[in-house]
């Protein structure tokens, strides 16, 4: 034997030796349970059997937990995707992005409002922003002439577009738009082209279309009536979107002028750099003159996007904007190029644009025909109510 | 009727609706679970609540019960966390033995008795006073291992399993526990 064996034997001998005097020791001790006791919890143990099945709904509630797990958070996730593809498109991927866009594609006109303005009024960010910039341009507008007021109340949807446009594109930010520029207009003041909000710079699918040189304080140009927008929306949707992103060439430039003269120069290079666009389809001026045209409204001159050629991949939201700023163009600014593009004669065109006509006007002014002047004024305010007026145009001789 | 039906099937059978095995269930058990929790308490009231406590566990858990260890362990095991939790809320005690003012522990009511009684008899009383002593003297891990083993009759493998310890720690708590009453049992053998 081993002597872990003879270990072994020798512990298991203590051990029964320990039991018996043990087994001993507790029939002379008693201890036991009361008699009391015993039968409480014999009765608990009789009413819990006839008591029934135990918590019967408890368990099917179990049974179902996971399923009801599963379901939640199947729910749940698929909310946060469409919240979120609702919220920032960009986000989807390209099969999304192309069903938004020809879902957008087919969209009425009348239809697409209130989905472009769920899109800008969705990002907290943008709100943010033109909130900010609607509490600022008041405050900033105190020179405005009698017609400015009236002027910013047709200005005001654009302006709200544009901001939120403005905001995804690296941008000289100027001061909001003043409608009675008399006094000198500070400099735009040049800010690093920012991280768009909505768009990453390395998606040119994404990019917000190209704008022309914004010129602070400047005047809208010389764009012909509303009414002739009407034939130019014939032409479908896609049609106008991609056209617009094929032809836009991008033009940056960063003018700081102040008076009418200097707007005028800057309205001019704005023309320019749109009307290249305007003269190979109408749709395509009808997208892109916008831009330009509102652009200078919001005084901030973009920077352009260089691969914005890509039109078929652009998001829902920026064609909602392009379509927003030819909506806008055509009923609040009350002409765009593509009502230009309409009517037959380039050289009504030339004669309508906002400086040529002030020229003529002020020339009417020098000879003191006043008749004449009051008519052609009053159709100049009509064309363009948001243009400020030299002083020798708005202090005319009473009848 | 229920006399020779296992543990577990008793309890089976009481999960089942049968009140009657819980009676016989019980009937087995009583003692050597309120002996194991008694002796570990330091009051007889204590004894009696956890007692119960541990009882009611067994009724509420009924349903749930499945057969994958002996009852014995089950039942055992419930009265070791019940045990542990009154652990937590009282502080171990090192004497067991109830301390009540209006009853007498045990070892003074064995001693007591030694004068009436016949001198065979006493010197076992006294032994068995001596024991439950040495008893209440061992640590509190030494002390649940022997009681496991006498009051419960579980093995070394089963004792490791109802107080959450590996099966070294509980054959060494046992071995430690037998020579430390030995060495207080030494006198009378």
């Amino acid at each position: 034997m081993s002597p872990v064996d003879q270990d072994e034997s020798e512990a298991k001998a203590d051990m029964d030796a320990l039991s018996r005097a043990y087994r001993d020791a507790r029939e002379r001790d008693g201890m036991a349970p009361p008699a009391a006791l015993d039968d409480t919890i014999r009765a608990a143990a009789h009413r819990a059997v006839f008591a029934g099945p135990q918590r019967a709904g408890k368990s099917g509630i179990r049974r179902w937990t996971p399923q009801l797990a599963v379901a939640a958070v199947v729910v749940l996730s698929v909310s946060v995707v469409i919240v979120s593809i609702e919220e920032r498109p960009e986000l989807a991927p390209a099969s999304i992005q192309k069903i938004a866009l020809n879902r957008v594609a087919e969209t009425p006109p009348e239809a697409a409002a209130p989905v472009q303005a769920r899109i800008v009024s969705g990002a907290p960010a943008q709100r943010m922003e033109v909130d900010a910039v609607k509490k600022k341009a008041p405050a900033e507008s105190g020179a405005a002439t009698a017609d400015a007021p009236a002027a910013r109340q047709k200005e005001a949807p654009l302006l709200k577009d544009e901001r939120s446009s403005a905001l995804m594109a690296p941008s000289v930010v100027a001061p909001p738009p003043v409608a009675g520029a008399v006094s000198a207009p500070a400099p735009p003041v040049y800010s690093p082209p920012a991280a768009p909000l909505r768009s990453p710079p390395a998606s040119p699918a994404m990019a917000p279309p190209p704008v022309p040189a914004i010129i602070a304080n400047a005047a809208p140009e010389p764009f012909p009536a509303a009414d002739a927008v009407a034939p130019a929306r014939k032409e479908t949707r896609a049609d106008a979107r991609n056209a617009a992103v094929r032809e836009a060439k991008p033009v940056e430039e960063k003018v700081a002028l102040s008076g009418a003269a200097r707007s005028r120069d800057a309205l001019d290079a704005a023309a320019k750099a749109a009307v290249p666009a305007a003269t190979s389809s109408p749709l395509t001026a009808a997208t892109v003159a916008p831009a330009a045209a509102s652009a200078k409204q919001s005084t901030s001159a973009s920077a352009p996007s260089p691969g914005a050629s890509a039109g078929i991949l652009l998001s829902p939201s920026t064609l909602a904007r392009a379509r927003t700023n030819e909506q806008v163009a055509g009923t609040a600014v009350s002409g765009s190029i593509a009502a230009e593009e309409s009517k037959p004669s380039a050289k009504r065109d030339e004669d309508e644009r906002p400086g040529p006509w002030l020229k003529r006007l002020l020339a009417l002014r020098e000879q003191n025909q006043l008749k004449e002047l009051r008519d052609q004024l009053a159709r100049f305010r009509k064309a363009h109510p948001d243009v400020v007026l030299p002083k020798a145009l708005t202090e005319l001789p009473a009848e | 009727m229920h006399d020779n039906d296992s543990d577990e099937n008793l309890m089976l059978r009481y999960a089942a609706g049968d009140a009657g095995a819980f009676d016989a269930l019980y009937a087995r058990h009583r003692g050597g679970l309120f002996r194991f929790i008694g002796r570990q308490c330091r009051t007889r009231e204590h004894a009696e609540e956890l007692f119960q406590e541990v009882w009611m566990s067994l009724i509420q858990a009924r349903e749930r019960y499945r057969v994958e260890a002996q009852f014995r362990t089950y039942l055992f095991t419930l009265a070791h966390n019940k045990l542990m939790d009154y652990f937590r809320r009282h502080g171990r005690v090192e004497l067991t033995l109830f301390t009540r003012d209006d009853e007498d522990s045990a070892v003074e009511r064995l001693a007591a008795s030694r004068v009436d009684e016949p001198m065979v008899r006493a010197e076992s009383q006294q032994q068995s006073a001596a024991i439950l002593r040495a008893i209440a003297g061992l640590p509190a891990p030494q002390r649940e291992a022997f009681l496991l083993h006498e009051e419960g009759g579980l093995s070394v493998e089963e004792i490791a399993a109802a107080t959450g310890c590996t099966f070294e720690a509980a054959k060494s708590r046992l071995r430690y526990a037998v020579a430390k009453l030995r060495e207080g049992l030494r006198e009378y053998a």
